[in-house]
C-alpha cells in the first residue's frame, strides 16, 4: 500500500519522504509531503483466518506558504478518497523543525482484502 | 469529537444504557456513563505517563497530561479530554506523537492514546463499567 500512497502523492509533483528520514543538515523544499505507516493490523478474523489488513497511516505536508499547506493537504485528501483510502477528518497541526515553515497532517486508512 | 476527547464507544451501548435507564434511572445511567469515561481517561493517561518517562528533561510535557479533568456534559452529548494540555506545557507532545521530518514520531506514545490495542481495552473498560452498574442494579 506504501507504493500506491506514495504514488499518489508524488502525482503533485512535490518531494515525498518517510517522516523523521530527513538528515539534520538538509534544507526543507519549499513544499514536501512526509508519510508514516502507524500500524498494519488485521481487519477482521474467522475460522482462525484473518481477512484483509487495515492500513493506517498519516500523510502530512510542509510549506513555506501556509496557504499551500492547507490547500495542498486538502487536494492530497481528495485525491487519496477517490482512490479507495479512508480519511479522517480534514488534517491536524504537526511540528516544524524549520520556523520558515508550517505542517498539516491527516490520518488516511486503507482496507486490504 | 475532537482528537483528545473521549466519548462512549462499544458494542451493545445502547442496550445497556436503555437497561440501566429502565432498571434504575436517569441518575444510575449517568453515573455509569461518568465511571466508564473516567476509567478510560485514567488508563489513557496512565499509559501517557508510563511512554514520558524516556522524555523526561523538564518534567513539564508530562505535567501537562489531564490527569484530572472532569466529565463534561452538554444536553446528551458528554465526553472527557484526554492527553497533553496543549496550552498549559503539553506543546512537545505534537514534535512526540506526530514526529518531524528530522525526527521519527514516538510510536508508542501515539498509541498510547490512539493505538489498536488502546481502543480495545477503552471498549472493553466501558463495557465493564456499566455491566457492573446494571449488577449494582439487579442486587448483583
Amino acid at each position: 500500500m506504501e507504493d500506491n500512497l506514495i504514488q499518489i502523492l508524488e502525482a503533485f509533483g512535490y518531494p515525498v519522504y518517510r517522516q523523521g528520514s530527513m538528515s539534520n543538515d538538509t534544507k526543507y523544499p519549499p513544499t514536501f509531503f512526509t508519510f508514516w505507516n502507524n500500524d498494519s493490523q488485521d481487519h477482521s478474523h474467522y475460522d482462525d483466518n484473518d481477512y484483509g489488513t487495515e492500513w493506517d497511516y498519516e500523510i502530512n505536508v510542509y510549506s513555506n506558504d501556509p496557504e499551500l499547506t492547507y490547500s495542498v493537504l486538502a487536494e492530497a485528501r481528495a485525491s487519496l478518497k477517490q482512490a479507495g483510502w479512508i480519511t479522517a477528518g480534514k488534517g491536524y497541526d504537526v511540528a516544524s523543525d524549520e520556523p520558515s515553515h508550517t505542517g498539516r497532517g491527516l490520518q488516511v486508512i486503507y482496507l486490504e482484502f | 469529537m475532537s482528537k483528545n476527547k473521549l466519548s462512549l464507544d462499544f458494542p451493545g451501548l445502547e442496550e445497556y444504557a436503555e437497561k440501566l435507564d429502565r432498571l434504575a434511572g436517569g441518575e444510575a445511567l449517568k453515573e455509569a456513563v461518568g465511571e466508564a469515561l473516567e476509567k478510560s481517561r485514567d488508563f489513557i493517561n496512565e499509559q501517557l505517563h508510563a511512554e514520558m518517562k524516556k522524555h523526561h528533561r523538564t518534567g513539564n510535557t508530562e505535567k501537562s497530561i489531564m490527569d484530572n479533568v472532569k466529565v463534561e456534559w452538554s444536553g446528551n452529548e458528554v465526553e472527557v479530554k484526554v492527553g497533553f494540555d496543549i496550552a498549559h506545557g503539553g506543546l512537545p507532545s505534537i514534535f512526540l506523537m506526530y514526529g518531524t521530518p528530522k525526527a521519527a514520531k514516538d510510536q508508542k506514545l501515539y498509541n498510547a492514546i490512539y493505538g489498536a490495542a488502546t481502543k480495545r481495552k477503552i471498549k472493553a473498560l466501558q463495557d465493564e463499567a456499566f455491566q457492573k452498574a446494571i449488577d449494582k442494579v439487579m442486587g448483583g
